[in-house]
C-alpha cells in the first residue's frame, strides 16, 4: 500500500515538473527516475539510462501519467491533452490545454498564427507529419503543432563523411556506412552494421549538413539487410 | 493560408556543407589580408584569376553535362584560394590559373565534383604546377627588398631562398623566428604567416567547419620526425621549429588535410590519415625532388584513406554482423 501511496506522490510532482519545464521523465519499477535533458531523442537515451543492462522496465509521458492518475483516482476518462504550438508561422510558442477532437486549426488560431503559414506538421518537429486539412483533430497522442512560413527544402550535397550523423544516432547505427554501402550499387548485409535497430527519430536527417536523407537510406539498408545474401533469397 | 506536405525533419542544423565551404573561403581570404597590405593588389589578381578559372572550368563541365552548375558550394572559391596561396606572388598569372583548371579538369569534375574527387583538387594542382613548372613553382622573391609588385604584369625581382629549400640543402635558414611568423620570409603566398595560418585554424575549428583532428594528427607526426631526424645540425626544438613552419606544410595541415570529402569517415581513421599524411609530408621533404612535400604527401594520404576507413570499420567490429531482429 505504501508503495502505491510512494507512486502517486512521485507521479504528482514529475508531472508538476514536467509541465513547469517541459522535460520528460521515466518511471520504472522500483521508483527510479531521471531528468532526460536537452539531447534528443530524449526518450530513448532515459530507457537506455534507467533500464540499462538487464533491468526491464517502462517509460510513461508525463501527460499520460496525468491522464492514468485522473481516471485511477477520479473515475476521469481523458477528455483533455496539453499541446505546443510553435513555429514561426505562429506569434507566440505556447502551451494549450485543448479539449481532444478540437481542429488543429482552432489551436493555430489561437497561437496567432500567421497568414503565411504554408506548412503545418503535427507531432515531433523532427519525425512528425505534415497535414494540409486543419480541420483534422487533435487526438490524445497529440503534443505539438508546428507552423512554418518556409518550407523544409535544403540544397542537397554529396556525403561530406562529417559523421555527425552517427554521433547523433542513439541506437549507434552509422547512418554514413549504410549510405555508402547503398550508393555502391551492390551493398553488402554484413556491412550495413546496426541498421535494423533504427527506431526513426531522425536526428541524423536533422544534423546531416548535406541535407541527406539518412532515415530512408537507413530503413532502406534495414530492408536490404533482412533480406540477405541474394543466393539466401533464392 | 495554402499548406503544403513536406517530409521531416522540419528543423534542421543550421551547419550544411556550404555553410562550411563559406567558412573555409572566408578563411582563406583571411590569408590574403597581409600580402595585400604589403603587396598591393597583385595577391588579389592571383587568387582571382585563380577563382575565376576553377569557376570558368567548373561551368564548362556542367554545360558539357547538360547540368545545372553546382556553383553554390563554393567549392570552387575553396579549390582557387588554395591553389592561389600555395603558388609564390611572383609567380606568372598564368600559373595559377594552369593549377586551378587542373584541379578541376582532372582531380576534381572527373570523379563527380565535390564531395566525390578522391584526391584534394588543389594539392592535384600544385602537384601538377610543381612537376610541370618547377622553376616557377619554387622560385620565390625577396620579401627583404621593398618591391611594388603590378597587379597583372609579370615582374622582374630579386629571388631568395626560401627556408624549405635551405632545409633541403642541409642549410640552416638565416631568418628571424619572428619573420616566419609573421609571412615576411620567402615562401608560397600563404604558407608563411604562421600567426595567420594559426588563428584561422582556431576559426574553422572553433565554428565547427572542419575537425581539428586530422591537423593536429598531422602536425604532431611533422614534428615528431623533425625532431628525431632533423635534416640540419641544430636541436631537435629548432629542427621543428624550421620544418613546421617553412614552406606549404602549416598551410597544408589546417586547409587541405582536413577537407572531410576525401578523409575517413571516422575520428580514429582521420587522426592515422593526419598522421601518415604529415609522416609522408617529411619524407618526400627529405628524400623528394622539390622543396616542399605537404601537397604530394597529402595526395598519398587521399590513396590510402580507403584502406584507412575500411580498417578502422573493421578494427571497431562494424562489420560482418548478421541481421538481429528487434
Amino acid at each position: 500500500m505504501q508503495g502505491y501511496v510512494a507512486w502517486w506522490i512521485l507521479a504528482a510532482v514529475l508531472v508538476g515538473t514536467e509541465l513547469a519545464s517541459g522535460t520528460f521523465y521515466l518511471l520504472v519499477y522500483g521508483l527510479a527516475a531521471a531528468a532526460a535533458g536537452s539531447r534528443y531523442p530524449a526518450r530513448i537515451l532515459l530507457m537506455r539510462r534507467l533500464c540499462g543492462g538487464k533491468k526491464r522496465g517502462a517509460w510513461i509521458g508525463a501527460q499520460a501519467c496525468a491522464a492514468l492518475s485522473d481516471a485511477v483516482r477520479r473515475g476521469r476518462p481523458q477528455t483533455e491533452t496539453v499541446v505546443t504550438a510553435a513555429g514561426d508561422g505562429v506569434a507566440r510558442t505556447r502551451n494549450f490545454r485543448v479539449r481532444i477532437g478540437t481542429p488543429v486549426g482552432a489551436v493555430l488560431k489561437a497561437a496567432g498564427a500567421r497568414e503565411n503559414v504554408r506548412l503545418v506538421a503535427v507531432g515531433s518537429s523532427l519525425a512528425g507529419r505534415t497535414v494540409t486539412d486543419l480541420s483534422l483533430p487533435v487526438t490524445a497522442a497529440t503534443r505539438g503543432v508546428l507552423a512554418l512560413t518556409e518550407l523544409p527544402a535544403r540544397r542537397v550535397f554529396p556525403c561530406v563523411r562529417c559523421g555527425r550523423c552517427a554521433r547523433a544516432c542513439p541506437q549507434g547505427i552509422l547512418p554514413w556506412l549504410a549510405l555508402r554501402e547503398l550508393e555502391s550499387g551492390a551493398p553488402d548485409p554484413l556491412r550495413l552494421f546496426h541498421v535494423e535497430s533504427c527506431v526513426g527519430c531522425a536526428a541524423c536527417d536533422a544534423v546531416c549538413p548535406s541535407g541527406i536523407g539518412l532515415v530512408a537510406a537507413v530503413r532502406r539498408a534495414a530492408a536490404r539487410k533482412e533480406a540477405g545474401f541474394p543466393d539466401e533469397t533464392a | 493560408m495554402r499548406l503544403h506536405s513536406a517530409p521531416p525533419p522540419f528543423v534542421r542544423t543550421e551547419a550544411t556543407a556550404g555553410s562550411m565551404l563559406g567558412a573555409t573561403a572566408a578563411a582563406l581570404c583571411a590569408l590574403l589580408v597581409p600580402p595585400i597590405v604589403r603587396y598591393g593588389a597583385r595577391p588579389l589578381a592571383m587568387a582571382g584569376a585563380s577563382v575565376l578559372t576553377c569557376l570558368l572550368c567548373e561551368a564548362l563541365v556542367s554545360l558539357a553535362r547538360s547540368r545545372r552548375p553546382a556553383l553554390a558550394g563554393a567549392s570552387f572559391a575553396v579549390t582557387g584560394l588554395s591553389v592561389a596561396l600555395l603558388l609564390p606572388l611572383n609567380a606568372p598569372l598564368w600559373l595559377p590559373c594552369a593549377a586551378a583548371a587542373f584541379a578541376v579538369l582532372a582531380a576534381g569534375e572527373p570523379f563527380g565534383g565535390f564531395g566525390r574527387a578522391p584526391f584534394t583538387p588543389a594539392a592535384a594542382g600544385i602537384a601538377f604546377a610543381a612537376l610541370c613548372w618547377p622553376e616557377q613553382t619554387f622560385t620565390y622573391f625577396d620579401p627583404a627588398q621593398p618591391y611594388a609588385l603590378p597587379p597583372l604584369a609579370d615582374c622582374a625581382f630579386h629571388a631568395a631562398r626560401s627556408p624549405a629549400a635551405l632545409l633541403r640543402d642541409g642549410l640552416k635558414p638565416d631568418i628571424l623566428p619572428l619573420d616566419l611568423l609573421w609571412g615576411t620570409a620567402p615562401g608560397p603566398l600563404g604558407g608563411t604567416a604562421a600567426l595567420v595560418l594559426g588563428a584561422c585554424a582556431l576559426a574553422l575549428f572553433l565554428c565547427r567547419a572542419a575537425r581539428p583532428e586530422t591537423t593536429l594528427c598531422f602536425l604532431l607526426a611533422a614534428a615528431a620526425l623533425a625532431a628525431l631526424f632533423p635534416r640540419i645540425a641544430c636541436s631537435p626544438l629548432t629542427s621543428v621549429k624550421y620544418e613546421l613552419l617553412s614552406g606549404s606544410l602549416l598551410f597544408c595541415a589546417v586547409f587541405l588535410a582536413p577537407d572531410p570529402a576525401v578523409s575517413p569517415y571516422t575520428a580514429a581513421g582521420r587522426c592515422l590519415y593526419g598522421a601518415f599524411a604529415g609522416a609522408a609530408a617529411m619524407a618526400f621533404r627529405r628524400y623528394g625532388a622539390f622543396e616542399q612535400g605537404a601537397p604530394f604527401a597529402l595526395l598519398l594520404a587521399d590513396a590510402v584513406s580507403p584502406l584507412i576507413s575500411s580498417a578502422v570499420c573493421r578494427l571497431k567490429g562494424w562489420e560482418g554482423k548478421p541481421y538481429e531482429a528487434s
